[in-house]
């Protein structure tokens, strides 16, 4: 190879170092480099490409120290020296930020997984939901029947608008009948969400036809655990509700429409919906869902105002049924996640407040320990060091402790988010999916930066000015030092005042919604539901099958009583039909106006084995057999409504059954009960005799004297006795019905609480680290102070009134804070105003009690030095 | 400033009358890599200072110019103690031979 190439491949290689060099030292490099390769081939020295590769160390060399990070290598490697010779400190800060910031993490893990998770349909800003909404009832109602099949006909905003009807179908595998949760879906079901089957196909047109209708789509879940994902399912025939249907298709793990989410139950497969005749009739009282998806080009605020002008038509066409009645339209994400949405932010604030906490602890730490480097600094002020490369270094020292803290937060985070997931309450979606993802790493990564410069600012902006003001001029620092701390732990009592007095609202209104008489007795009742129209048709066949069964169940050991209902209280699939009346003698109601209530069918023995009073006249007997007169007895909450301070005993009432006007006569009126929730109103409720009127949706209720649990096994034995193919849609007690549907809220409370009890530590530690460093630097005062005859309770006195005068000062601004968020809580409080003020009281003396100590134990350790050991020391 | 032993091979290099980068490089046995950072270590802390040769050499052997390295007087005292403390006898290569500027 000839010295001309030898040469250029070497400057070739320099030349690609040459972009790492700074701007205004490289043409001076390349010519260095040039002229030292030049030489050394006229020498004819060999190996000079290899040698040539020595420039990109060169450059790289240049780089760092040119540029400012050169600096911030240094200054990490002289960080680390510092945390590793104070370990005490370190541990402490790391501690304190590693908490706070794995309580960030984790509210942003929900927050991205739940509330902003992508939904896995195209487009799906354009799938919607729509629902009834009834004058001032207050929340959203499933849609009726009659309802939809106008929307359907009618509106034009929607590429697919479907309806979805939950049943329940009885799957025989040859042993043991099981209960499939499913739904009967209207064309256009699928295509609203617009994923393909993963095996076969969804409905054709064709099989929304009676006779035709039995096909079934099956969920990836069912597909999996009872066909153990066999690729041949498709084509199979199964057995449902004792008849031959056929598998066409298998839809994927992300088709979860989760409509009755908050049902607490998976629908496992769909089948095609065939409309009855008399549906189109249906309009009192819904139970469909109903899904669409927009027009491309159509927003859904231009579809709620064409949905808005339609009800407002059906309104006028149908006055008895539709008065008042509305339509939401909202998207699949609202509907989803919108009845967590506050509860999510109101976790995203609190732990915001519990990381500023950390963040002001951590800076007042900083301080702290600043204030024993100030000679340090001032020396190296002295040798050179410009006020930004003191500043530089010191906020590098607090990003390596933000970064380790990150690190320790990831792992706290890790565990938090598990234990959520395993112990969140059920209803909320995808909770159980909750994991810490590269998101949240990059987020903790992000974090690391903002709360390095939040809680490091200060002390390096101050601390780094000491070189100008020189060292600290006695032993407290200067008064404007002292006042910063003092002020940063003022900060954190009244931060964790704020936290402490939201905990204390919720704990109240927690109790207060447990006190809540909901009406009927919430221990000792165990619960089965049950469908048996498809086994029992007629109605003669349902009284003598519930005849026959709770006949069996009251005489099993342990029952005291025994009823059957359909509107069961609390219970997830809850019935609901409402009927539109009259009551004979009262002038007749506006069109429109008519009164409605809520018809529910009971035996005799259902008020006693629920507990439920009879207020007047008589409960339901026996005696109100088929061939007797109609008979009912009401709730209270519809003879207040409708009869006012008449006794409506003896009343008549003008109802329709089976599309005939019936006359029925007032017997009792029973004491009321909720149905869904303990804050919302009772029901008006008209209960008509199982006998006069039997239903095959049935739930049937037993009050024992022995665990409740253990006797739901025996009901459902007593049940097979009768009809061994009988399924069971739930089988539960109704203490775990009450108690699921405050499970959100006291989820909710323990978090709350559980960050107000970190941040009154974080608080007390910070008020008990600030004083104990004061009353350290004030040893020689103290020390001369004593001997000339202070007794340690001067002394005592002395650091503590500094500390309760912090207190002081957090509490008074705390309580401004607390009156203001108070406000936000009011969407979760019950029966207790944002504002009370025993409430705060009980919180500024939780936070008293918890920071005197705090206050009391440098005090103590002052007071107990030797003033002369003191004084020999300095 | 931290004087590892190749810092001080380089000194001594320095010394003994080596002023460019190449010559330093073969006198002490370290690839390129080494040296030159330690040649601008130097140059920033003060030890060292350097110049471009006098055009008229480069011109008279018909090269490009070459970056003239040579101690400062507080180097030449430094490099001298360190050497003294650090290095291990010499290796043969490094002879005292003066090198014409």
């Amino acid at each position: 190879m000839s010295a001309d190439v030898r040469l250029r491949r070497a400057l070739r290689l320099v030349g690609t170092a040459a972009w790492l060099v700074p701007a205004a030292l490289r043409a001076d490099w390349r010519r260095e480099w040039a002229g030292e390769l030049a030489a050394w081939i006229d020498d004819g020295r060999p190996d000079a490409v290899r040698h040539a590769f020595g420039a990109w160390s060169d450059a790289a060399w240049l780089r760092q120290r040119q540029v400012a990070d050169l600096s911030a290598l240094d200054d990490l490697r002289h960080g680390w020296r510092q945390l590793r010779e104070h370990a005490g400190f370190a541990t402490l800060a790391i501690g304190v930020l590693g908490v706070g910031m794995a309580a960030c993490i984790t509210a942003f893990s929900v927050v991205s997984q739940i509330l902003l998770r992508p939904l896995p349909y195209p487009d799906p800003d354009h799938v919607v939901t729509l629902w009834e909404r009834q004058g001032a009832t207050e929340g959203r109602l499933d849609a009726s029947p009659g309802n939809f099949l106008d929307w359907q006909a009618r509106a034009t905003s929607f590429e697919h608008l479907a309806g979805a009807e939950p049943y329940s179908h009885d799957y025989f595998d040859g042993e043991r009948p099981e209960v499939w949760r499913m739904l009967n879906v209207t064309s256009g079901f699928f295509e609203t969400f617009g994923l393909a089957p993963i095996a076969g196909r969804t409905f054709g047109a064709d099989e929304y036809i009676d006779g035709r209708h039995r096909v079934v789509v099956l969920s990836a879940t069912l597909w999996r655990s009872r066909f153990n994902a066999d690729p041949a399912v498709v084509g199979r025939r199964i057995t449902l509700n004792s008849e031959p249907w056929q598998v066409i298709g298998v839809m994927p793990d992300a088709f979860e429409p989760n409509l009755l989410e908050g049902r607490g139950s998976r629908i496992l497969a769909w089948a095609p919906k065939v409309p009855q005749e008399y549906e189109a009739r249906i309009r009192g009282g819904g139970f469909w869902n109903v899904v669409g998806r927009l027009k491309p080009g159509v927003s859904i605020e231009a579809a709620r105002a064409e949905m808005d002008a339609l009800a407002r038509q059906i309104e006028q066409e149908q006055p008895r049924t539709n008065r008042d009645s509305r339509i939401d339209v909202i998207t699949m994400r609202e509907h989803l996640v919108g009845d967590v949405r506050s509860a999510v932010w109101l976790f995203a604030a609190a732990v915001a407040v519990v990381l500023l906490i950390a963040c002001v602890n951590v800076t007042n730490l900083l301080l702290t320990r600043g204030a024993a480097r100030s000679q340090e600094l001032a020396v190296r002020s002295a040798l050179g060091a410009s006020r930004w490369r003191l500043l530089g270094q010191l906020l590098v020292e607090s990003l390596l402790l933000a970064g380790l803290a990150a690190g320790v937060a990831l792992a706290l985070a890790t565990a938090a988010v598990r234990a959520l997931a395993a112990l969140g309450p059920a209803n909320v979606l995808w909770i159980d999916t909750l994991h810490v993802d590269g998101r949240a790493a990059g987020f903790a990564a992000l974090l690391s930066v903002a709360v390095a410069a939040f809680a490091g600012l200060v002390p390096a902006l101050r601390l780094s000015g000491v070189g100008r003001a020189g060292a600290t001029r006695t032993a407290t620092g200067d008064r404007a030092h002292r006042r910063l701390r003092a002020g940063l732990v003022a900060a954190e009592v009244a931060l964790a005042l704020v936290l402490v007095s939201g905990a204390a609202l919720l704990v109240r209104s927690f109790v207060n919604l447990l006190a809540v008489d909901a009406g009927f007795a919430r221990s000792q009742v165990a619960v089965v539901q049950m469908f048996a129209w498809d086994r029992n048709p007629r109605p003669d066949q349902l009284r003598t099958f519930f005849g026959e069964v709770l006949g069996r169940v009251q005489g099993l050991p342990g029952v005291q009583s025994a009823g059957i209902v359909t509107a069961m209280p609390f219970i997830e699939a809850n019935i609901d039909v409402q009927t539109l009346f009259t009551i004979v003698g009262d002038p007749p109601p506006a069109e429109g106006a008519e009164p409605r209530a809520s018809v529910n069918v009971a035996t005799p023995g259902y008020f006693a084995t629920m507990a439920i009073p009879v207020l007047r006249g008589r409960a339901l007997s026996e005696a109100d057999g088929q061939a007797s007169p109609p008979v009912a007895v009401i709730s209270q909450a519809l003879a207040d409504r409708y009869f006012r301070d008449r006794d409506p005993v003896g009343r008549h009432l003008l109802g329709r059954g089976r599309g005939k006007p019936v006359d029925i006569e007032i017997v009792g009126v029973v004491g009321s009960l909720r149905h869904e929730r303990l804050d919302e109103a009772p029901r008006m409720e008209i209960y008509r005799p199982f006998a006069q009127g039997p239903s095959g949706s049935m739930t049937v209720v037993a009050r024992t004297a022995v665990d409740a649990r253990s006797l739901v096994e025996s009901i459902k034995h007593a049940v097979w006795a009768v009809d061994p193919l009988q399924t069971f849609y739930r089988t539960t007690t109704i203490d775990e019905l009450v108690s699921r549907t405050v499970a959100t809220r006291r989820f909710a409370l323990v978090v709350l609480a559980g960050f107000a009890a970190l941040a009154l530590v974080l608080a007390a530690a910070g008020l008990y680290g600030v004083l104990s460093a004061i009353a350290q630097q004030q040893q020689r005062e103290i020390g001369v102070r004593m001997a000339l005859g202070a007794t340690w309770l001067d002394v005592a006195r002395l650091v503590v009134g500094r500390g309760l005068a912090m207190v002081a000062v957090g509490v008074v601004t705390g309580i401004a804070g607390a009156a203001g968020t108070g406000r936000l809580l009011s969407s979760f409080l019950f029966g207790v105003s944002p504002q009370d003020p025993w409430t705060l009281g009980g919180a500024v003396l939780v936070l008293v009690a918890v920071a005197t100590p705090a206050c009391f134990l440098p005090a103590r350790r002052a007071a107990s030095a030797s003033p002369a050991e003191v004084l020999r020391t300095d | 400033m931290r004087f590892s032993p190749a810092t001080a091979l380089v000194l001594q290099a320095l010394l003994d009358g080596r002023h460019h980068g190449f010559d330093i490089m073969d006198a002490t046995g370290l690839p390129s890599g080494t040296v030159y950072p330690i040649l601008r270590r130097l140059d920033a802390e003060g030890l060292v200072r350097s110049k471009w040769e006098k055009d008229g050499v480069a011109r008279k052997e018909q090269r490009p110019p070459r970056r003239y390295y040579e101690l400062t007087p507080g180097g030449a005292r430094t490099g001298r103690e360190h050497v003294a403390r650090l290095t291990a006898p010499a290796p043969a290569r490094l002879q005292a031979q003066p090198v014409e500027n």
